[in-house]
């Protein structure tokens, strides 16, 4: 009978080829090789050298490869598409930024991955992107902060002054806890407001000058990249001090509403136990950012004052 | 019936054929003969649409063989069965397949049947045996009887032999022209000849082409041959005639 | 004799042929049935038979290219893992699939002219014209077909074998270890480069055939005739490979 030898072979050279082409690639891609893998994209202002087969990281971990890039006629900006291992999950609220340098040919995307209890994202999804460019960004940046804080020491000023009265009543552990939340908050709010203005001023100065600045070149370049690195460090803090303080303001808010509206007395809130833990969190989270500001008092003004050199 | 009508053909601007007609009669044996060189070969390529001519027309059944397409062509030619000059064995099958590529090719007889059929045509030829030889094991008397065999494996309502004895010796060359002989008697078919082995012609042919330096210088029956006084005729089969029983050199 | 005007028309009517040899064979594609079996004979023939030869000397180009490299980068200031940047990228872009293109020139483009150069002089290919067949589709078709399938694999086992070899004598050479070896092959990797060495297998797996067809199957002239068509297949092949190969560069990349 007709026998199908010639036709056994060329097969299984055509799946050996196709597997070594298969495994071979990601092999070399450093992809798992049999794990599955997930895709996501990001629109990226500017793609800044990324290309195909650029490296993912993660918390400094290669996890995955850049797949696609391509200008994106409808947002005007980069598509990146990327896969990342199948194992790795990452929660929402998780963004990327491209890291390194085109000129050596080593740029990177890298996932800052958001808090660890969200969901995961579903595969395909975009992720957002955030530039950790140079000081335009700073300057793009800090305002918002800025005024996000503003707003917010503002209400925390008519919640203290509302705690102040209702507070007046003697006795309960409930009621100790709320006076040094009290204090700390306002403790906190006095430190951001003095830092506020600081930051204001700074902003100001380096919006004056940046024509100049984004020229400089050699080591007062660096100089400007370190002391940028620095401020949106001194953002960051500032974000997560604001933060706290928006809990903390929150809480007391709710307690002052709870008491106002008459639902409850202050001895039965003292068996509420979820509202107590909470206000108990928030104080403890108050403190340290205090203790952080006071064992470096003079830490956030230095600085700032070497922008101030400019 | 194959009807050539006024047939031009020249290659780099050297004519071969010049203003060649010719009519092949259904059930006779045509030979066409001419020194070599005067364009046998290139008007028997004419016959199957080999070639294409420069002017004039091939008919085949009252088809124009080169007003058809490529594939109503094809159907044309599978009523022809060709013996090529040195037989054309594919030399990558034995001579069983040979024979067997055709039927395989445009039949759909089982195995068994093709089997059968390609032993009958072996047995034709008087090779039961050689199914299992490759062509290089086989002589080139045998080559040209298993050729001979494909060629009439489709059952052809034409067969055309290019040289059939060229190249043979007597006594193979005398036991192709019986074959070809029976095998148009048997089965029936027109058969065309070309060659310049007179003792061929005479022995198998009902008429007779004479081409001479890419004309048709003469055209009739053997009769009419024999009582022909044509000079340019006459020296042609003079000189054949000596080399009866004689090796012919192959022509190019 | 030809006159100076053929003469000078001649590259051209060699293109036209070849072209409407192209264009013959594309038309008989369809004819599936008349080319089967010589289409997986020619796979084994052209592929298959050839993963040897082309193992071998993957084999070495690989472990040359380590040597050589290593030998001309001692420096302290250039990092070893460079040898397996240059060595990887290199096999995977270029020298597997040229080296492969550059054997399969010599054994299958000659082959494939002196069997069908063979088949032309001695009528083998009027045999099957006048029995009713598409001689093109026949002979020509399938060895063009299972030379654009049969070249990626055979790039793709040249790519893999040439790494390999490259690896182990950089390791038995003492020159670096196999993690630094990968780590400068991952280095520079693009997922587009062995996918571009495909595609130039390919091209040169049509390029290859499709000239020694054309040579193969226009041959003239006698035994003589087949081995100037064999000797030309060869050369026209190598030569094309070389054109091919910079025009899908300027293309592609």
């Amino acid at each position: 009978m007709t026998s199908y030898r010639n036709e056994i072979k060329v097969g299984v050279a055509l799946v050996v080829a196709a597997l070594l082409l298969f495994f071979g690639t990601r092999f070399l891609l450093n992809l798992p090789l049999f794990e599955r893998t997930t895709i996501y994209e990001t629109l990226l202002p500017d793609a800044g050298g990324l290309v195909d087969g650029s490296v993912v990281r993660l918390k400094g971990v290669v996890v995955g490869r850049v797949t696609d890039v391509r200008y994106d006629p409808q947002s005007g900006q980069a598509r990146v598409r990327f896969q990342i291992n199948g194992s790795v999950p990452l929660p929402e609220g998780s963004y990327v930024r491209v890291a390194g340098l085109a000129m050596f040919g080593n740029v990177e995307m890298e996932i800052v991955p958001g808090p660890a209890g969200n969901p995961p994202l579903k595969p395909g999804s975009r992720l957002p992107a955030r530039a950790d460019g140079g000081l335009d960004a700073i300057i793009e940046e800090a305002p918002a902060v800025l005024e996000r804080l503003n707003a917010l020491l503002g209400r925390f000023d008519m919640a203290a002054e509302a705690a102040a009265t209702q507070l007046s009543a003697p006795g309960s552990d409930l009621r100790q806890t709320l006076l040094a939340l009290r204090q700390s908050s306002q403790a906190l709010a006095t430190l951001l407001r003095r830092e506020q203005q600081h930051i204001a001023r700074t902003l100001e100065n380096l919006s004056a000058t940046s024509a100049q600045l984004r020229d400089a070149t050699g080591p007062t370049a660096d100089s400007i990249q370190a002391a940028a690195a620095q401020l949106r460090h001194l953002l960051r803090r500032l974000e997560a001090s604001t933060a706290s303080l928006e809990q903390a303001t929150a809480t007391l808010d709710r307690i002052l509403s709870h008491i106002a509206s008459g639902q409850g007395t202050l001895g039965r809130l003292i068996y509420d136990e979820t509202l107590y833990l909470k206000l108990d969190t928030t104080l403890t989270g108050l403190n340290r950012i205090l203790r952080d500001f006071e064992t470096n008092p003079g830490r956030y003004l230095r600085e700032l004052r070497l922008i101030d050199v400019f | 019936m194959i009807r050539v009508e006024h047939l031009y053909k020249s290659f780099d601007d050297r004519p071969v054929l010049v203003d060649v007609s010719l009519e092949i009669r259904d059930g006779e044996t045509l030979a066409i003969i001419g020194r070599s060189g005067s364009g046998k070969s290139v008007l028997m390529k004419h016959l199957i649409g080999l070639l294409k001519p420069d002017r004039g027309r091939v008919l085949v059944d009252g088809v124009d063989i080169n007003a058809i397409s490529y594939e109503e062509l094809r159907r044309i030619r599978r009523q022809f069965g060709v013996l090529f000059q040195s037989g054309a064995l594919f030399d990558s099958m034995n001579a069983f397949e040979n024979v067997a590529f055709p039927l395989r090719t445009f039949t759909n007889l089982s195995e068994e049947e093709i089997r059968r059929r390609v032993q009958a045509c072996l047995e034709l030829v008087q090779l039961p045996d050689v199914g299992p030889k490759m062509p290089d094991e086989l002589s080139g008397g045998m080559k040209k009887r298993v050729a001979l065999a494909r060629a009439i494996a489709l059952e052809p309502r034409y067969i055309i032999y290019d040289e059939p004895t060229t190249g043979l010796d007597p006594e193979t060359a005398n036991a192709i022209d019986e074959l070809i002989r029976d095998l148009n008697h048997r089965l029936n078919v027109t058969g065309i000849m070309v060659t310049h082995d007179m003792h061929s012609v005479l022995s198998v042919a009902d008429r007779v082409a004479f081409l001479y330096q890419g004309r048709m210088h003469w055209v009739g029956t053997i009769d009419e041959l024999h009582r022909s006084d044509d000079p340019i005729l006459l020296a042609f089969v003079k000189a054949s005639e000596y080399q009866i029983g004689a090796s012919i050199p192959r022509s190019a | 004799m030809l006159s100076s005007r053929s003469r000078f028309l001649l590259p051209f009517r060699a293109l036209g042929q070849y072209t409407l040899l192209l264009v013959h064979a594309f038309s008989a594609l369809g004819e599936f049935k008349t080319y089967r079996k010589n289409l997986f004979d020619q796979m084994v023939r052209i592929g298959i038979d050839s993963i040897p030869i082309v193992s071998m000397a993957a084999a070495f180009s690989g472990a040359v290219m380590t040597v050589q490299t290593a030998y001309q980068l001692v420096s302290p200031f250039i990092p070893k893992t460079v040898i397996g940047a240059v060595v990887a990228p290199s096999m995977i872009l270029e020298l597997a699939v040229v080296v492969t293109g550059f054997i399969l020139a010599g054994r299958v483009g000659a082959r494939i002219a002196a069997e069908l150069g063979t088949m032309r002089v001695t009528e083998q290919i009027d045999a099957l014209e006048a029995m009713g067949l598409n001689s093109v589709s026949y002979l020509v078709v399938p060895r063009v077909l299972a030379g654009m399938v049969m070249l990626p694999v055979l790039y793709v086992i040249a790519a893999f074998v040439g790494i390999v070899s490259g690896i182990l004598v950089a390791n038995l050479g003492g020159f670096l270890s196999t993690g630094e070896f990968l780590q400068g092959a991952r280095q520079f990797f693009k997922p587009f480069d062995p996918i571009f060495g495909v595609i130039k297998a390919f091209v040169f797996g049509f390029v290859i055939t499709s000239i020694s067809c054309y040579k193969g199957y226009f041959t003239q002239g006698g035994a003589e005739g087949v081995g100037r068509s064999t000797t030309q297949a060869a050369v026209l092949s190598c030569v094309y490979i070389l054109v091919a190969d910079l025009v899908l560069a300027v293309l592609l990349l």
